[in-house]
């Protein structure tokens, strides 16, 4: 075993098996435990599980698993401590695995085993026992016995697992992301507040059919592009769309092979980031076409929880479930974020996160300079005269906004007829944007240039924070290689910044791509945010190295207020007035009953 | 580049209670400088990746003129003096480079071989070329472009041809347009390889494919 492990007195490989329930807490079925060095082990089922674990948390032992999301959230579930020291096997494999071709059993516990050719139980005999256990009580005692079985044999192959990860990655960087999957298991237990005298008339399927039906004619006038069809239902018109986009001179992507417009979700975001006008019909769009239900995950405790899928893409960023989480793309469903009475929530982020990454790792001193000065998308619009130099965020907003896309757009490599759609501009205006990006931080251009050939010329992409990718593999993308570090430097960012937080006592409730969800007692939520800011600030400075730090900007919000974004204000004033009106028509037909 | 609100650390203290952990001592800058230093020691040094694109560098333009009205910087150290003759082949013209032991059997075949200064310039966008000014030629196009050159070891600049008084005009770019100039990471004899020799276009002996084309004409 790894010498370093000595540093443990003990190493406990775990095992829960529970029955997952996406809004809840997991209901803890049963415990697996065998020690390392003492080979002590327990297989408890439900009933022999007592008040604390039957393990070691402290300094002097490691809780070794396979998922800690899971792990951890079956330890607060049963009202358990979080370990204090934790190395979760997944990441660390999601790391090792990361431009590599995948195991054919996909990048769990059994592709994992299987990748490095150690026993497995097997993909369907796995498959087949989550199944059973997810049909829940009762179990037999046979039964049982054979879930003992099944649990314990993925904690003896821990071990083994640990052996061959630690080779590839550093011990304190294992603990570290172990760490932040264990408090990304407090955040989803913790769950963000929503509006419970609300969201269960959105959740009833009536009540929503009405609104969903309704509001149509609501937001439609605008644009004349939802038609009642035979089945006396709303449907989306593809011609009366292009109809629209004509009369609003707006150039609208086609698919070059057919020539037909382009209405993916992700082309609809970009535009409507271009013409926002279009934001009320995308988020329509949205809600009409996956929205027939509302599948926000809230528990009977009031609070929206789902996985948060911790390391779960290439850049090593988190990934929820888009439907279950309440920050999914139908911004006007943020509105539901109410804190309960005596309390307050913050919804704290970094500013042009992204912007000074590139900056801090080019060391392009324009693009510095340009961050310092409080407002990099503007200053980069007065220095090619496309603002005056009097102008302000606020006063020349539409500048602002449009040479902040130009700028993400330009460190995506963005081409510029993509470009040109999304700011709705001219391919000539959009080709000479990005000309003046590259004119202007030619210091960082050069440096992605030096990063992609450094990258394809060794083979692997790091992170100071242990994150790595393969190149060569199956990643060759020029534009992915470019980008992933700036989001992988981002996401070192963030895993610092919420261990930190969560080390020093701030009760987190999520993280948002370059964002925190906070909470705390409404007296004490402006402490926590400026501590939460220090943090946040630190944490970008251990990453990005000294005098390079991230400034961050805070929404508080105190009971018996509501999130607000104004993106979607419009559709959920139009949601409420709808709902009122269903529920008055509700009320007369049971008068009328009545009667 | 700092926080917008200095926090009051001191001031906070958690509920045990009602927050998830469990830390009830309130939070000192001095706790912070600790976590910070403990998250340092996690980080590494990455290698440096500075110079690796210039590998993939295979041909340096040599052109007559930068491209008119595109900004320019010139490198200030890359100003080697060398012979060249320009060879026309259709449309095209091509400078060539002279090994100096070329020169005299040049000349016997009717080829005068003209002295150029190099200059190095980069466009915004990363264009790297090579511009010969000739020595020996006291023309005002020559001329200014050469005033071009040097000033573009300061500055930002662009040029355009004045017909009128045949010469160049030399505009700077306004203060802060650009970045300063990003150079390949490539070394004097190298540049000159790619430049010339790489391809075919150091004459450097008689068995030159042009030098024998030349001297064919002549007989």
């Amino acid at each position: 075993m790894n010498a370093e492990l000595r540093r443990f007195k003990q190493i406990w490989f775990v095992d829960f098996e529970f029955i997952a329930k996406p809004r809840e807490h997991p209901d803890v079925l049963c415990l697996c435990a065998l020690e390392l060095y003492s080979g002590q082990s327990f297989k408890l089922w439900e009933d022999q599980l007592g008040a604390v674990p039957p393990y070691r948390i402290d300094d002097g032992a490691v809780f070794v698993c396979f998922s800690a999301m899971a792990e951890c959230g079956c330890h607060l579930s049963l009202g358990w401590p979080l370990p204090k020291n934790v190395i979760d096997l997944s990441p660390m494999f999601r790391c090792y695995i990361n431009g590599r071709t995948p195991p054919a059993e996909g990048k769990g516990l059994v592709g994992a085993l299987s990748h490095f050719g150690l026993n497995t139980i097997g993909e369907k005999y796995k498959e087949a026992m989550r199944k059973r256990i997810l049909e829940g009580r009762p179990f037999s005692t046979e039964k049982i016995a054979q879930i003992l079985e099944y649990c314990f044999s993925d904690v003896a192959n821990l071990g083994v697992l640990l052996e061959k990860l630690l080779a590839h990655v550093d011990l304190d960087i294992a603990l570290h992301w172990g760490e932040f999957a264990a408090v990304s298991a407090q955040m989803e237990y913790n769950g963000v507040p929503i509006n419970m005298e609300i969201y269960p008339d959105l959740q009833d399927k009536h009540t929503w059919a009405f609104i969903r039906d309704a509001l149509v004619p609501k937001i439609n006038p605008q644009y004349g592009v939802y038609v009642v069809g035979r089945d006396g239902e709303w449907h989306w018109n593809d011609s009366l769309f292009e109809a629209y986009c004509a009369r609003a001179g707006i150039d609208w992507p086609r698919h070059e092979a057919t020539g037909k417009l382009d209405l993916r979700s992700k082309t609809f975001d970009s535009m409507a980031k271009a013409y926002p006008e279009l934001e009320s019909l995308r988020q329509l769009r949205h809600t009409r076409s996956k929205m027939r239900r509302i599948k926000l995950a809230v528990g009977a405790d009031g609070r929206n929880r789902t996985v948060l899928w911790t390391h779960a893409s290439k850049t090593g960023r988190s990934q929820p479930k888009a439907s279950q989480w309440i920050f999914s793309p139908a911004v006007w469903l943020r509105f539901l974020i109410k804190p309960e009475p005596g309390r307050a929530i913050a919804y704290i982020d970094w500013s042009g996160m992204e912007f000074l990454v590139a900056a801090a790792l080019s060391d392009c001193k324009t693009m510095l300079e340009l961050y310092a000065s409080g407002s990099p998308y503007l200053e980069f619009a007065k220095r090619v005269d496309e603002a005056p130099a009097e102008a302000t965020k606020k006063t020349y907003a539409h500048i602002h906004e449009r040479f902040k896309v130009g700028c993400l757009g330009a460190q995506y490599r963005m081409h510029h007829q993509t470009l040109a759609q999304r700011l709705g501009v001219s391919a000539l205006a959009a080709s000479e944007m990005l000309n003046q990006h590259h004119g202007l931080f030619a210091q960082y251009w050069a440096w992605n240039e030096d990063w992609i050939a450094h990258a394809l010329n060794t083979g692997v992409m790091h992170t100071p924070l242990g994150w790595e990718c393969r190149t060569g593999i199956i990643e060759f993308n020029t534009r992915s290689v470019g980008n992933w570090p700036i989001q992988s430097f981002s996401a070192d960012i963030l895993r610092i910044a919420v261990v930190w937080a969560h080390r020093r006592g701030i009760r987190l409730l999520g993280t948002v791509h370059d964002a925190v969800l906070i909470e705390a007692p409404i007296d004490q939520i402006e402490a926590d945010v400026a501590l939460m800011q220090e943090i946040m600030r630190r944490a970008s400075r251990v990453v990005l190295g000294a005098g390079k730090e991230l400034r961050t900007s805070a929404d508080i919000v105190r009971y018996p207020d509501s999130y607000f974004d104004q993106r979607g204000e419009k559709i959920w004033n139009e949601v409420m007035e709808l709902l009122a009106q269903y529920h008055a028509r509700q009320e007369a037909d049971d008068a009328a009953a009545n009667a | 580049m700092s926080s917008t609100k200095k926090p009051e650390l001191a001031t906070i203290e958690r509920d045990q209670q009602q927050e998830s952990t469990s830390k009830s001592e309130p939070v000192t800058e001095e706790m912070l400088d600790a976590d910070e230093a403990e998250f340092n020691k996690l980080r590494r040094d990455l290698p440096g990746v500075k110079g690796a694109s210039a590998a993939g560098i295979v041909t340096v333009t040599v052109a007559k003129n930068p491209v008119k009205n595109e900004f320019f910087r010139t490198h200030p150290d890359f100003h080697p003096e060398v012979l060249l003759v320009q060879h026309e082949e259709g449309m095209e013209k091509e400078f060539y480079a002279v090994d100096i032991d070329m020169e005299a059997p040049l000349k016997g075949i009717g080829i005068d071989c003209i002295k150029h200064r190099l200059y190095m310039i980069v466009t915004p966008r990363g264009g790297v070329r090579i511009i010969p000014i000739s020595c020996e030629s006291d023309n005002e196009w020559v001329r200014t472009k050469e005033i071009a050159m040097l000033d573009g070891e300061k500055r930002w600049v662009r040029i355009y041809s004045d017909r009128e008084n045949t010469s160049y005009k030399v505009y700077p770019a306004p203060h802060d347009r650009f970045a300063d100039p990003i150079w390949p990471d490539l070394k004097p004899g190298k540049i000159f390889r790619l430049a010339f020799r790489d391809k075919g276009r150091l004459i450097d002996s008689p068995e030159h494919p042009l030098f024998k084309k030349w001297a064919a004409r002549e007989r």
